[in-house]
C-alpha cells in the first residue's frame, strides 16, 4: 500500500508537470493568407511599327480553382499578313490587385520569356517570328518587350505559346523548358 | 520556442565542456590503471563472453564476482567485453549468466595480477527469443518475425538518418528524395503503413508524402528492432507493413557520471556530425538517474560522381533529456526530445509542368549550378518535432502496471521557390502545419497463470489536432480521436512450441474543417475496426526454430488521401484526394525458418499479404491545365492488392573470417488491373565479409568489404520514365578498437559508380551520390565512478 501511495504521488506529480508543459493552443483561424505570387491575367499589346494607330490588345485570363489558377478565357491574336509589330507583355495579379511586370523586370536575370509559334497543318513555323526581345544586364534575353514579325502573306492560323521561365539554382538558358515555370499560356493566332 | 533555443544553447555548451573533459578523461583512464599497479592490492578483471555454438560475442551477459566482503558485477557490451576495476585481492566466486544460456560458475583467485578471461556460455535446450533477453519480462509478440540493430551495429552506421540506418537489413529498403530525406520501407510498404514506436510512444509526425522523413535522431536509439509482420495489437492501428521499435538507452547507475562522444565526418557533402551524452545518477541516491544528450549535424551540397547536387545541404540540431526515479518495484521516467532540421530540396527537382519534366528526364545531367556550398535556399523544409513522455510502472504481486502519457508536437514548414529574389529571401513558409498529439497508454502485464499463460491487456487513447496556414493548400484543419483496447496472451511449452493470440478493437473519429474557399460545413468520419495477431513457434531440436505468424491490421485513410488538391512540385503532378475512401485492411502471413549449426546461421522468411482497399495514387492519363502549364492528374484510389516476397540471410564464420549474404525479393500486384503497383523495390543481394586482423585484450582491427547488387525493377506499369538499370556498389570499412574507443574509416561507393535508384524520386533528375569517405570516432568516458 505504501508503494501504491508512492506510485500515485509520482503519477500525479508527473501529470501536473505534463499539463504545465502544454503549449498554448495554436490558432484556430484556418482562413489562410492569399498567395501573393499569383498570375491571373496576362496581356499582350502589339503596335504596328509603320502605323502607330494599328494596335492590338489581347488578354489571357485565369480563374481560381482552389488555390490553383487555371485558364479561363483567352483572346485570339488577329494579325495582319506581312506586318511588323512592337510587342509588350504585362502580368497582373487581380486577386491582390497588383501588376507584376515591374517585379519581373527588376529580377530580369532570373526570368525569361519564350515565345513559340505553332502553325496549323499546312502552315509554316516561320509564319510568325518573335525577335528582338529586350535583355537583362548580362545581355541575355528577357522578352517583356519584343518585336513580332508576320512572314505569312496569306490567310493562315496557329497558336502562340508564351512561357515565363524562372531560374533559381540554374543558369539562365534560352529554352522553354529550362528552369521552372511561372506562366505558360497559349494564344490562338489568326493571320489575315 | 525561446525556451527551446535556450535549451539548445545549453546542450551546445555541454558538448564543448564534454570535449574539453575528453582530454582529462583519457588522462584519468591511464591514471586509473597506473594506480591499480602501484597500490598492489587492487586488481582488475576483464574479458570477453562468447556463445559456445556460434562463437559470437554475447551482449548483455551478467558477470558477478562474489567475495566474502565485497561483490562486484559488470555487464558485457555488444562486443562481449567487460571489465571490473579496483577489486581487492582475495578469493571470489565467478558467476556468469545470460538469459537462454547455462550459467557459468568458477572459484576464482585474485592474488598476484589482473586477470583477463574468455568465458564461453552454452545455450540451454530451449532458446528464448532475443527480445525477451532484452526485456526480461512480458516480451511483446514473440512469434513475430523480427530483425534488429544492436548498439555496435548502430555505431557502425552513425551519421545517417533513420531510413539509411535501417537500409539493407533483410526486407528493409528506403524511399528517398535525395540522400537527406529517406523513409524506411518494409517489404515494399512505407509511410503511414509503418508504425514507429519511439521509446514506447507512437511517433506522430507528418507522414504525408515521400518527402517527409521520420523526425527521429538515431543517436537517441540504443537498439532498433523491426517487426516485419502486420501488427496492430499493442500499439494501435496502421501497421500494415510492420513496426519499427526505437529503444533509447536505459538509464544507468554503474557510473556516477559517464559520457559518450560520437564524431562523424564525411567527405561527400562535407558533412560533420557530433553527438554527445552525459549520464549518471545522483550521489547517494542511485535510484535517481539522469541523462542529457545532444546531436548537431551540418552538410552542404552532396556530390554525384560527376557534379554537385545544388541545394542539397541540411542542418540538424537535436537534444534530449531523460530522468528516472526507480525505488523498489516502482519507476517513473520523464523523457523529452527535440528534433530540428532544415534541409534543402535539390533545385533541379523544382520544375514546372509535364513538358519540363520530360525535358529534365531527357538531360544527361541537371542544369543546376555545379558548385559546393552550405547554404540552404528555397525550395526547403524546416521541421521541428518535440516528444515528451512520462512513463510510470508499478510491480505488484499480480503483475506489472504501466502508464505512459505522451505529448508530441510537430511543426513542418515548406518553402517553395518564389518568383523574385526579394520574396525568396523571406523565410515565410508557403505551407505550414502544426500537428499536436496527446496520448495515454495503460497496460497491465499479468504474472503467468496456470504455469504457461502470460500476457497483457491495455487501453490507448490518442487525440490529434492539425492546423495549417500558408499560401498553398494541402491538408485541412482536422482533429482526430482514437480509442483502442487490446488483449494479448501467450501459451508457452518450453521444450517444443509456444503460441500466442491477440485482439484489438479501435474506434477512430476524424473531424475535418475545410478551408473557406471550399465549404464551411465540417465533415465527420468514423472508423471502427478489429485487428488480430496470432502465431506459433516450434523449436526443432536446439538448432532450429520455425515461426508462423498471421496478423491483420487496418489503416484509416489519411487527411492527404482524402483531401489533397493541388500541384505537387518536384513530382510535376496534380494530386486529387478522394473523400469517399474507406479504411484499408491487410492480412499478412509471414513464416521464418531459423537454423544455427556451429558456424553457420541461416534464416529464410517468406511472406504473403493481401490488402483490401489498398489506397494509392493512380495516374489517370488526363491533364489539368494551369497557369504554369499542363500537369498530369493523379487521383487517390482503392483497389485490392496482393504482396508476396522472401528475405534470406546466411552467415558463416571461419576463424577470423565472417561472411554474410542477404537477399530480398518482393512483388506487388494491383488485383483490379492485374498490373504491378508502383514504387516497389526490385530484388537485391548483398555479400559482406569481415576479417579480424588481430585481436588482443586492448586492440582489435576489423576490415570489411561489402558488395551490393540492386536489380532493375522490370515490373512497372505507368511512369514518366522507365526504371533505371541495375547497379552494383562496393563499400569498404576498417574498424579499429582501442579499449572502449572505436575509430573507423568507411568508404561507400568505392568505384564512384554513377547510378540511379528506382525508389528515389530524384532519379528523374540526377544521379545518386558518389564516393564517400566516412570517418567515425566513438569514445565512452567514465568521468566519475561511484567508488572513487
Amino acid at each position: 500500500m505504501k508503494n501504491f501511495r508512492k506510485f500515485s504521488v509520482c503519477l500525479i506529480g508527473g501529470l501536473l508537470w505534463f499539463s504545465s508543459c502544454k503549449k498554448d493552443e495554436h490558432d484556430h483561424d484556418h482562413s489562410h493568407k492569399h498567395d501573393n505570387e499569383l498570375i491571373t491575367r496576362v496581356t499582350i499589346r502589339l503596335q504596328n511599327v509603320s502605323n502607330a494607330n494599328d494596335t492590338i490588345l489581347v488578354a489571357w485570363k485565369g480563374k481560381m480553382m482552389g488555390n490553383v489558377v487555371v485558364p479561363d478565357k483567352t483572346d485570339t491574336l488577329s494579325l495582319g499578313a506581312s506586318k511588323l509589330y512592337n510587342g509588350r507583355i504585362r502580368f497582373f495579379d487581380d486577386v491582390n490587385s497588383k501588376e507584376i511586370t515591374s517585379e519581373i523586370e527588376r529580377e530580369s536575370k532570373e526570368h525569361l520569356l519564350y515565345y513559340t509559334y505553332t502553325p496549323v497543318s499546312g502552315g509554316n513555323a516561320s509564319d510568325v517570328v518573335v525577335e528582338g526581345r529586350n535583355t537583362d544586364p548580362d545581355g541575355k534575353p528577357l522578352g517583356t518587350t519584343f518585336r513580332l514579325r508576320v512572314n505569312a502573306s496569306s490567310v493562315t492560323s496557329g497558336t502562340l505559346k508564351v512561357d515565363l521561365r524562372h531560374f533559381s539554382g540554374t543558369a539562365k538558358q534560352d529554352n522553354p523548358n529550362a528552369g521552372s515555370s511561372d506562366f505558360s499560356g497559349v494564344f490562338p493566332v489568326l493571320i489575315r | 520556442m525561446r525556451l527551446c533555443d535556450f535549451l539548445i544553447s545549453i546542450a551546445t555548451m555541454l558538448q564543448v565542456i564534454i570535449l574539453i573533459s575528453l582530454f582529462f578523461g583519457i588522462q584519468s583512464l591511464s591514471a586509473q590503471s597506473k594506480s591499480t599497479a602501484l597500490i598492489g592490492k587492487e586488481y582488475s578483471f576483464s574479458g570477453h563472453v562468447f556463445d559456445g555454438d556460434s562463437a559470437k560475442e554475447l551482449w548483455g551477459a551478467t558477470i558477478i564476482l562474489l567475495g566474502k566482503e565485497n561483490s562486484f558485477y559488470a555487464i558485457s557490451d555488444s562486443l562481449g567485453s567487460f571489465s571490473i576495476h579496483k577489486i581487492p585481492q582475495g578469493d571470489y566466486k565467478l558467476v556468469v549468466t545470460h538469459v537462454g544460456y547455462e550459467p557459468y560458475e568458477q572459484i576464482f583467485h585474485l592474488h598476484h595480477e589482473s586477470v583477463y578471461k574468455k568465458i564461453i556460455l552454452h545455450q540451454v535446450a530451449c532458446q528464448l527469443h532475443e527480445i525477451e533477453i532484452k526485456e526480461e519480462r512480458y516480451a511483446g509478440e514473440l512469434t513475430q518475425v523480427t530483425t534488429s540493430l544492436g548498439r555496435d551495429e548502430l555505431t557502425q552506421k552513425r551519421g545517417f538518418g533513420l531510413g539509411e540506418t535501417l537500409k539493407n537489413l533483410p526486407g528493409i529498403t528506403t524511399i528517398n528524395l535525395g540522400s537527406a530525406i529517406s523513409k524506411p520501407m518494409i517489404h515494399g510498404l512505407s509511410g503511414n503503413r509503418i508504425l514507429i514506436i519511439n521509446g514506447g510512444l507512437r511517433q506522430e509526425g507528418q507522414q504525408w508524402g515521400n518527402d517527409h522523413a521520420p523526425e527521429i535522431d538515431p543517436f537517441v536509439a540504443d537498439s532498433i528492432a523491426v517487426i516485419k509482420g502486420a501488427s496492430s495489437v499493442r500499439y494501435g492501428p496502421d501497421a500494415l507493413a510492420g513496426v519499427i521499435l526505437v529503444e533509447p538507452r536505459r538509464l544507468q547507475k554503474e557510473q556516477l557520471i559517464r559520457s559518450e562522444i560520437h564524431l562523424v565526418g564525411m567527405t561527400n557533402g562535407q558533412q560533420g556530425t557530433s553527438s554527445m551524452l552525459l549520464e549518471g545518477f545522483v550521489y547517494r541516491f542511485p535510484s535517481l538517474q539522469w541523462r542529457l544528450q545532444g546531436t548537431m549535424s551540418k552538410a552542404g551540397n552532396f556530390h554525384t560522381p560527376n557534379y554537385y547536387l545544388y541545394n542539397t545541404g541540411f542542418e540538424e540540431k537535436n537534444f534530449s533529456y531523460h530522468v528516472g526515479y526507480f525505488p523498489k518495484n516502482l519507476g517513473v521516467e520523464v523523457f523529452y526530445s527535440q528534433f530540428n532540421t532544415t534541409l534543402g530540396i535539390f533545385s533541379g527537382a523544382h520544375i514546372g509542368n509535364i513538358e519540363d519534366l520530360k525535358y529534365a528526364i531527357s538531360l544527361q545531367r541537371p542544369q543546376t549550378f555545379d558548385v559546393f556550398d552550405y547554404r540552404i535556399r528555397r525550395p526547403m523544409q524546416r521541421v521541428e518535432h518535440e516528444l515528451f513522455r512520462i512513463k510510470s510502472w508499478w510491480k505488484t504481486s499480480l503483475g506489472r502496471l504501466e502508464l505512459l502519457v505522451g505529448r508530441q508536437f510537430n511543426d513542418r514548414a515548406e518553402l517553395d521557390v518564389r518568383r523574385t529574389a526579394e520574396q525568396n529571401s523571406i523565410l515565410y513558409p508557403d505551407l505550414h502545419f502544426k500537428l499536436t498529439t496527446h496520448s495515454t497508454d495503460f497496460v497491465f502485464e499479468h504474472k503467468p497463470f496456470l504455469y504457461h499463460f502470460s500476457g497483457a491487456i491495455g487501453l490507448n487513447y490518442l487525440t490529434q489536432k492539425n492546423t495549417w496556414d500558408g499560401t498553398r493548400y494541402f491538408i485541412p484543419f482536422y482533429t482526430l480521436q482514437n480509442l483502442g483496447f487490446f488483449v494479448h496472451e501467450k501459451y508457452k511449452r518450453c521444450q517444443h512450441w509456444e503460441a500466442e493470440m491477440g485482439l484489438r478493437y479501435d474506434v477512430r473519429y476524424l473531424d475535418v474543417i475545410l478551408p473557406r474557399t471550399e465549404s464551411e460545413a465540417p465533415l465527420y468520419y468514423s472508423f471502427r475496426n478489429l485487428s488480430f495477431t496470432s502465431g506459433i513457434q516450434f523449436f526443432i531440436g536446439n538448432k532450429a526454430t520455425w515461426k508462423h505468424h498471421l496478423g491483420s491490421a487496418w489503416r484509416a485513410p489519411q487527411a492527404n488521401e482524402l483531401f489533397s488538391n493541388g500541384i505537387h512540385h518536384g513530382a510535376a503532378s496534380f494530386e486529387v484526394g478522394n473523400r469517399n475512401l474507406k479504411a484499408e485492411r491487410g492480412f499478412k502471413y509471414i513464416s521464418m525458418l531459423q537454423f544455427t549449426e556451429k558456424n553457420l546461421q541461416f534464416e529464410l522468411s517468406p511472406y504473403i499479404q493481401w490488402i483490401h482497399n489498398f489506397i494509392f495514387l493512380n495516374p489517370t492519363g488526363r491533364f489539368v491545365q494551369t497557369v504554369r502549364g499542363g500537369f498530369p492528374l493523379f487521383e487517390y484510389q482503392q483497389v485490392n492488392a496482393f504482396w508476396s516476397g522472401t528475405d534470406v540471410s546466411v552467415s558463416h564464420s571461419h576463424k577470423a573470417l565472417t561472411n554474410i549474404c542477404k537477399f530480398m525479393y518482393v512483388r506487388a500486384e494491383n488485383l483490379f488491373l492485374r498490373k504491378p503497383l508502383p514504387l516497389v523495390p526490385s530484388w537485391r543481394v548483398s555479400l559482406k565479409s569481415n576479417y579480424r586482423f588481430f585481436e588482443t585484450k586492448n586492440y582489435r582491427l576489423i576490415a570489411g568489404v561489402e558488395l551490393l547488387h540492386v536489380a532493375k525493377q522490370n515490373r512497372w506499369y505507368i511512369d514518366f520514365a522507365p526504371p533505371p538499370p541495375a547497379y552494383q556498389l562496393l563499400n569498404v570499412e576498417f574498424t579499429f578498437y582501442f579499449k572502449q574507443i572505436r575509430a573507423s574509416l568507411e568508404i561507400r561507393n568505392v568505384f564512384n559508380t554513377s547510378y540511379r535508384d528506382y525508389l528515389d524520386r530524384l532519379r528523374y533528375y540526377a544521379d545518386e551520390v558518389g564516393r564517400n569517405f566516412i570517418f567515425r570516432l566513438h569514445v565512452p568516458l567514465n568521468l566519475l565512478s561511484p567508488n572513487a
